[in-house]
């Protein structure tokens, strides 16, 4: 390549001044992103307890997760199934939130309304939820025996658990998902919708053909979005459930957490986190591909 | 009994007041009979029998909600007078014969039970009695027990459990504490299994001891609570100081949470785990060190010294934080410092004068290892493992921790 294209192709065109504007950014990445990362990557290979010093290993660590540990196949399965969960469910209730505040009076209100989970602190929304659904004092089981009827048990019961975290889960992003299925609904032309309705296009036909298809990018980053979310957030389990009853609701994420910050072992747990990100990757490059197919 | 102003302490500061509030309440019909029973020999039972009929007849049960509201408004609610059945002592014969009959007849037992009394070895309890003063009236047992037992006082107190309509627990008789680190289980585990002359570790620590028929034992206890529906493992026995829950095993440090909850120690009594004459409980302490790799030791060790040396005839800054709490202090200066163990205390500092306090294993990643014993006791205790079975995976799983260092 001649110096001239290699030039031309800079950022920003010739000199220094572009990466001098975006030195900021790389320190950053390079700071917050590249070292950790690269670190956590150089621990997966070791056996570190933070008190002592890393020693080489090689790859004990993954051989010890995938071949003998049946508790971290079990957060393998519960990540699933919790990330499985969020999408299917949350996804469509976002989109339906969007659909129904795009024609609601005071949509900026219902908006923001909605958004403002995400403007909480997530310890404190795990212990408003774990007030409201608590077995024995908790308002919807206190509401349901005003009615005569028991309410199941929320956070004791092991598939009621993973049940609750997956609702407020959904009810702490829905607001965040809506906004971009709003934004995507605004932008189709109504001229489409008119020219469909005389065509004779019926509800569902003109939901799945038209709209659909046009928002279809935001789709894909919703669903790839809440699925990275999804599999990887553990902050509103570890406050909420512990991962209770009885690792009814711990995650892998949870699972390394706890294994580097109370168990000591640095080394095992980056080897968890790094399989994790590997099947993210994996699922997401996936999930990219077959959703953006006929775009 | 009389109403009782909330703000005001429940006896009476003179006796003239006592007369005064006495007059009040007879005049106002303000009041509420209690009979108290004490020895309740076999012999006496068609007597009781008869009473009990009359009781019946005549009187309405007293629970503790009752007694509660009768002080709160002063009025009684219900169509036929209270009547307060008290049983003292915890003698055998009131076991077997008296709240059988309480409860044929619908009244609600009130027992006050010395717990030296029921802790006291069978060869020893006539003893107690006549140096107490306890009137044991008939020999209507060969054995010589004429104490009820603590398994006998946990089945009375069952009793305790009580249910809203919804069948969920309102008033809990016994309830085991939820922690982060399973201490809520792993510790009234650990007092089990010692009490049955267990260990959790070998010597050397390089096996566990988890699968011996001490530590069965000590789960199928633990799990026959749940069974039986003595616990309710929603129930978390931190909720004690908000009242509804009678029974726990916690640590002394948490005697100022109780009496901050529950306004005062005065309806809390402390014994040792009742767990036969060679009852065992479990000690474990804090420490502070430096790193031996800081560089800044010197500062380090100023600090520490500064936290935890008595001054000047008072306690250190850690010993006053402790004794605070309801705590212990391993400092022998701290502990000439500070005032005399209390009601509350008493019986933790009895137990460690006798010996009987065990220490918590020091084992390297015990985090990690008490984290599986609680959740494998935990599966236990909620039926989804037998004891043995449960026991034996978690005995392997600790072995391949301890193999990584032992």
């Amino acid at each position: 390549m001649s110096p001239a294209t290699r030039a031309a192709r800079a950022p920003g065109g010739h000199g220094a001044a572009p990466w001098v504007f975006l030195s900021p950014l790389l320190a950053f990445a390079a700071i917050f992103f590249v070292l950790p990362i690269g670190f956590s990557i150089y621990l997966a290979f070791t056996r570190w307890n933070p008190l002592g010093t890393p020693r080489w290993v090689g790859l004990r660590q993954f051989e010890y997760l995938l071949t003998r540990d049946d508790q971290f196949w079990a957060t393998i399965v519960n990540t699933f199934v919790f990330a499985g969960a969020f999408v299917l469910i949350g996804v469509p209730v976002a989109l339906g939130l969007a659909f129904v505040f795009g024609r609601a009076r005071g949509k900026a209100v219902w908006r923001s309304v909605y958004y403002l989970p995400q403007l909480t602190n997530i310890v404190a929304i795990a212990y408003l939820w774990q007030f409201v659904l608590d077995d024995r004092y908790g308002a919807i089981n206190r509401l349901l025996g005003m009615v005569g009827l028991r309410g199941p048990d929320w956070l004791t019961d092991p598939a009621m658990a993973m049940v609750s975290v997956v609702l407020v889960m959904i009810w702490y992003e829905a607001g965040k998902n809506m906004l971009v299925f709003s934004a995507a609904l605004e932008g189709v032309d109504q001229d489409i919708y008119d020219a469909a309705e005389i065509d004779g296009a019926g509800a569902w036909r003109t939901l799945v053909s038209i709209t659909l298809s046009i928002i279809r990018p935001a789709f894909v980053f919703v669903t790839i979005t809440s699925f990275i979310t999804g599999m990887g957030f553990f902050a509103l389990i570890l406050a909420m459930t512990e991962g209770g009853p009885r690792g009814a609701t711990e995650v892998t994420a949870l699972y390394a957490y706890r294994m580097a910050f109370e168990d000591l072992r640095m080394g095992r747990a980056s080897a968890a986190a790094l399989i994790l990100f590997a099947l993210i990757g994996i699922i997401a490059a996936v999930q990219f591909r077959l959703l953006r197919e006929r775009t | 009994m009389v109403p009782m102003d909330e703000s005001k302490a429940i006896l009476p500061d003179s006796w003239a007041q006592m007369v005064r509030s006495l007059q009040h309440g007879i005049l106002n019909g303000s009041y509420i009979r209690v009979i108290n029973y004490h020895s309740t020999p076999r012999f006496k039972l068609g007597e009781y029998e008869r009473q009990l009929e009359f009781y019946q007849r005549h009187f309405s049960s007293v629970s503790e909600e009752d007694l509660e509201r009768f002080f709160a408004t002063g009025a009684w609610h219900k169509d036929k007078p209270g009547l307060i059945l008290n049983f003292f002592e915890g003698y055998r014969n009131t076991y077997e014969f008296a709240a059988p009959l309480a409860e044929k007849y619908g009244f609600i037992g009130w027992f006050f039970i010395p717990t030296g009394f029921i802790d006291c070895p069978v060869a020893e309890q006539h003893d107690f009695a006549d140096a107490h003063h306890l009137s044991v009236l008939s020999d209507d047992y060969k054995d010589g027990r004429i104490a009820m037992t603590w398994d006998e006082l946990r089945e009375m107190s069952e009793a305790i459990t009580t249910r809203n309509d919804q069948d969920r627990i309102e008033t809990a008789g016994f309830a085991y504490a939820q922690s982060s680190s399973g201490a809520g289980l792993v510790h009234p585990f650990y007092a089990k299994l010692f009490s049955e002359g267990g260990a959790p570790y070998s010597n050397d620590k390089s096996e566990a001891l988890l699968d011996g028929p001490e530590a069965t034992s000590a789960l199928e206890d633990m799990a026959g609570l749940v069974r039986e529906g003595i616990v309710d493992l929603s129930v978390d026995a931190y909720d004690f100081p908000a009242g509804g829950i009678a029974m726990m095993v916690m640590a002394n440090w948490y005697e100022s949470a109780i009496a901050e909850g529950l306004g005062g120690l005065d309806d809390v009594a402390v014994s040792a785990i009742p767990a036969g004459d060679d009852w065992r409980t479990l000690q474990y302490a804090f420490f502070m060190g430096v790193d031996s790799g800081s560089d800044r030791q010197e500062e380090a060790w100023a600090l520490t010294r500064h936290l935890n040396e008595a001054r000047d005839g008072e306690a250190s800054c850690v010993g006053r934080m402790l004794d605070g709490l309801g705590a212990l202090t391993a400092s022998t200066a701290d502990t000439a410092a500070l005032p005399a163990a209390d009601a509350f205390t008493q019986p933790f500092v009895d137990a460690l004068a006798q010996d009987r306090a065990i220490s918590q294993p020091n084992v390297m990643q015990a985090s990690e290892i008490e984290g599986l014993m609680a959740r494998a006791i935990e599966e236990v205790m909620a039926g989804e493992a037998e004891p043995a079975e449960g026991l034996e995976t978690l005995d392997s799983e600790i072995e391949d921790i301890l193999a990584e260092f032992y």
